[in-house]
Parts: C-alpha cells; structure tokens; sequence
C-alpha cells in the first residue's frame, strides 16, 4: 500500500531534510521530524534511504539497481517485489516521497 | 530568619501553613520545579506536614512558579455536602473527584499531571529513579510493575532518590533530573516498604482510592538536598511482577529500548528530534534489561547484580 496514487515510473526522493538516522546493532533507528515518529528500519529500508540520498530521484527498477550494487545483494536475494513493498512502506509513513512533476 | 526566607516546612507553625494555603502563597521549590500550592483543605496540611516536612517552602510568593495547584471543590455542592476536592493546575486537566479524605492523592495527582502535561524542558518518562555517586538506575514500569516498590527498596540500599514517578532527562547532557517527590506506594507494597524503612517514614494510609490502599515513602533530607545533582543512567530496567511465572533478566538491545521507552514519555513527540536525540543517547550510555521477578527479595537480588555488573 502506498500513500497516494503511483506507477512503476513514479519516481521517488528520499526526505532527507526531515529524518535523522542512527545505526545501532543490526538495525537503524529514524526520527522523523514532521511525523514525531520514530521507527526500526532494517538493512533494506536503510540502504534504500542511502541509495535515493545520494543519487537523487529514480523509480523502482533502478532504486533496485542501486541497492543490490549498495548491498551486494542479487535479484534472487532481493527481489524487484520486495524493493518496491519496502519503498511503498516507507511512503507511508513519509520517509520516501513521490517527486512532482 | 525571617518569613521570606525558605525553611522545612515542618518547622512552620501551623497556623503560617494554613494562612498561606488558605492565600495561595505558599511556595515549594524541589529539583528544577518551584510549586505555589493553594488549598483550604485541612487533610492536605497534614499530609504535607507528615510528608512534605523536610522540603523547603516559603509562605509568601517571591518568584514566578512552575507549577500552580489550587486544590479546590469541584463545584459549590461539593465544598459543603460530601465534600470533594480536585486539582485545579491553571488549564483543564482529566482529573476525577476526589473525597476530602483524599486531598493527598489529588494533590500528588495534579502535580504529576502538571509535570507530564507542561514540562518541556526534559523529556518526561513514567519511571523511577535512583542513583550513587556513579551513576543512576532508571526504572520504567507499567503500573503494577513494582517500580516504586524497587525505588523505596533501593533507597535502603544507599541510592539516592531522583523520582518516583518520572524520570526527567535532559535534553542537553542526556543525564536525569531529580524532582524528589514522596514515592506513592500501593497495596501489598505499603508494609514492605514499612517493615524496610521503619513505620515513621510512611504516611499514613488513605483507603479506597481508585488505586485501592496507598501510602507515601517521604523523601530523606539528603535526597531533597541534593535534588540539584542530576546522574548519567548506568543501567535502564523494564521491570515486570510475574508471581506466578521465572524469573529472568533479558539485556536489551539499544533499538528496542529507544522504542520502548517512548510510548512512556510524556511529551516525547512534543518535543521531537531533540527528544529523540537525549533518549538515544541515555539508552547508549547504559545497560538495558527486562527483568521479571516473583518477589520484592527476588527482584531486589537481580537488580544489585545488574547494578554490580555496571559498575553501580
């Protein structure tokens, strides 16, 4: 599920002006500030939030792309599916945005 | 020493108390927060001159106070048939009714709503706290956990008591406040604190409460005295009453620690990233655990070991 209407070439921006994230252990913890909300993220949802902050805009195929090289993850590891599930979560709760226009 | 100065309220004749309740002039500055109290409700001044006897206060405002709590009848009726009292903080708090009888309850109350409804300069969070000179635990429970059976117990140990009811973290150093109010005790949890720290230190028990049986532990002279001397927190307990489960302590990760702790503050998502910030960093500097015990001695022997273990 996502936040609002989308396509597989939505493309989508990491809002990294409002969240602030710290490893601990295996995990990352996120503040974000326009939510006041804290979240768990796993490696996953962190290394999608790291590939957008810092290569900027792209859709679901190459967001994949990026975080199987950032990884060191295959396809068959980490499917395209699951990329675009984990990107769709992070939609909801505003951690990844649509880029207008 | 003349009436503007502060001195323990228990050496204030008690005339002065009343006069200065009855004006709302009486001033109780404890840890970071300074309360002006007014009330005409007798049961109140004897629960503050049994509990309240060792703290500071002055019978006439000097200064502009944190906290106002005006322990007043909830309406005309009530002031004269079956009296009742409610805390009246300045803005419209969920408090209930509370009979006369229980002017001490609905004073405790008030105040801790007051501390958890407008206190932005810590973040608030439902826990008790103690400390020595190296260090504090910091004990976050749900009600019925056994956390101020475990402060009032460690305060026997040697700890010093930082608070009761909330630990206050502050945002800058990530160390905790002292606001050392009387630990509320309930139940079962009145007479082993009794038998622990000698029948003088208890106040009186009120019956029948929303709470069931309550009493207080009061705060010693030294724990008000140092009420200005904040502590890192060297080890952070979830504590956890399970009579008729194991017992076991289980260390906690610096993730899930963070995420438990803040459904217990107060006012985490007011105050935000820098909220967010001063927690991690406290949970960072500490050992975490769930401990679950099935008595008050058993609870006790895992928390000195986790204490030993941390260097407490």
């Amino acid at each position: 599920m996502a936040a609002g209407p989308f396509s597989s070439e939505t493309l989508w921006v990491a809002d990294v002006a409002n969240y602030t994230i710290n490893p601990h252990d295996d995990v990352f913890l996120i503040f974000h500030k326009l939510s006041g909300d804290t979240h768990i993220l796993n490696f996953l949802s962190a290394g999608i939030l790291e590939v957008l902050k810092n290569n900027g805009a792209a859709n679901f195929q190459t967001i994949a792309e990026w975080v199987w090289a950032f990884l060191d993850l295959t396809v068959e590891e980490c499917p395209l599916d699951l990329v675009e599930k984990t990107i769709l979560q992070l939609d909801d709760v505003a951690l990844v945005l649509p880029q207008n226009g | 020493m003349g009436m503007t100065d502060f001195k323990p309220l228990g050496e204030y004749d008690r005339r002065a108390i009343i006069d200065a309740l009855a004006a709302g002039t009486l001033e109780m500055p404890l840890g970071h927060f300074t309360a002006r109290i007014k009330a005409q409700v007798n049961t109140l001044v004897d629960f503050l001159y049994d509990t309240y006897r060792d703290v500071p206060v002055k019978t006439e405002l000097s200064d502009v106070t944190d906290i106002s709590i005006h322990l007043r009848a909830p309406s005309i009726l009530r002031k004269y048939i079956r009296t009742q009292v409610i805390p009246d903080p300045g803005f419209q708090v969920p408090a209930v009714p509370l009979p006369t009888s229980m002017a001490a309850l609905a004073f405790e109350m008030g105040v801790n709503l007051v501390v958890a409804l407008k206190c932005c300069r810590f973040v608030s969070c439902h826990a008790g706290v103690v400390a020595n000179e190296k260090g504090a635990i910091f004990m976050c429970a749900n009600s019925g956990g056994g956390k101020s059976t475990l402060v009032s117990v460690l305060m026997e140990d040697g700890y010093r008591l930082l608070s009761d009811e909330f630990g206050l973290l502050c945002m800058e150093s990530a160390s905790l406040a002292a606001y050392p109010r009387p630990v509320s005790l309930k139940n079962v949890s009145i007479d082993i604190v009794r038998q622990l720290s000698g029948k003088e230190w208890i106040s009186p028990e009120l019956s029948g409460t929303p709470k069931g049986k309550i009493a207080y532990r009061r705060a010693r002279p030294d724990d008000i005295n140092k009420a200005h001397l904040s502590a890192p927190a060297k080890l952070i307990l979830f504590p956890s009453f399970n009579p008729i489960g194991g017992h076991y302590a289980r260390r906690l990760s610096v993730s899930e620690a963070v995420m438990r702790l803040i459904p217990s503050s107060t006012n985490y998502h007011l105050l935000g990233e820098k909220a967010y910030l001063a927690l991690t960093k406290m949970v960072a500097g500490a050992e975490v655990y769930e401990i679950a015990y099935r008595s008050t001695d058993e609870s006790l022997t895992i928390v000195r070991d986790l204490a030993v273990k941390v260097g407490l």
